[in-house]
């Protein structure tokens, strides 16, 4: 009851926020590394995908039974993925970060993290108040 | 123009109906005000959580829908559960009344 698909998106999602933040800090430490190329995180878009059924590389196992077990990915499963372009530059030493791309990153994610954090909350707050019955 | 037009309304007898409701019209016409509220109580619980959905796959860019929708439920739902407390309370209340 506790760990449905909400709350697995949420939690999920919250992993895929510090993860970009991790990497946007080590992007951004490595402003003055040669040959350095900055990475980024993929997380919505597979999670759009998972959600609305729409991967094609998520193919679900043939069954001949309904009631057979399906084995395979089910539930939430996207992990975040991180991207680079290994042929990009911006600086003369083969450096591609980009001060204010990862900046502004960085400002969207902790927004985007402040907000699932929020949602996180109300939705143990909503929990807790039906199971205290309103709190008299 | 008719100066005098309301001189004629002292004729209009007020006529006050006191219509009677059966008692099983009443539980009922309270049944289905019940029922309705808590199905738009448990909508705006679904809304809520699929925008949830929809901001945690960056579809959505406006965190304001997605905090207001869910205040929106949370209130609704801790409204349903004082009004179920204060039923509750009043059974009691007429439980223990002496006979």
């Amino acid at each position: 009851m506790l760990v449905n698909n909400h709350l697995g998106i949420l939690e999920r999602s919250l992993d895929a926020a510090m993860l970009r933040q991790r990497t946007i800090a080590n992007n951004m430490a490595n402003i003055d590394t040669p040959h350095f190329k900055s990475k980024q995180v993929v997380f919505e878009d597979l999670l759009q995908q998972e959600i609305s059924g729409s991967s094609s590389r998520n193919l679900a196992a043939y069954r001949t039974n309904a009631r057979h077990i399906p084995f395979g990915n089910s539930g939430i499963t996207s992990v975040p993925r991180i991207v680079s372009n290994p042929d990009g530059i911006v600086q003369n030493s083969g450096n591609d970060v980009d001060m204010e791309f990862e900046m502004n990153e960085y400002a969207k994610n902790i927004i985007w993290y402040g907000g699932l954090t929020q949602l996180t909350a109300g939705y143990f707050t909503k929990l807790r108040s039906v199971i205290e019955g309103g709190g008299k | 123009m008719d100066i005098n037009a309301l001189s004629r309304t002292g004729q209009i007898q007020p006529q006050l109906q006191t219509k009677t409701y059966s008692p099983a019209e009443v539980s009922k016409s309270f049944s289905s005000f019940l029922s309705d509220a808590i199905t738009e109580v448990n909508q705006a619980q679904i809304e809520s959580a699929n925008l949830t959905d929809k901001f945690a796959t960056g579809q959505i860019q406006d965190l304001h829908q997605v905090t207001i929708a869910g205040q929106k439920s949370s209130l609704m739902l801790q409204l349903t559960l004082q009004v179920r407390n204060k039923v509750i309370e009043s059974y009691q209340e007429i439980m223990r009344m002496p006979l």
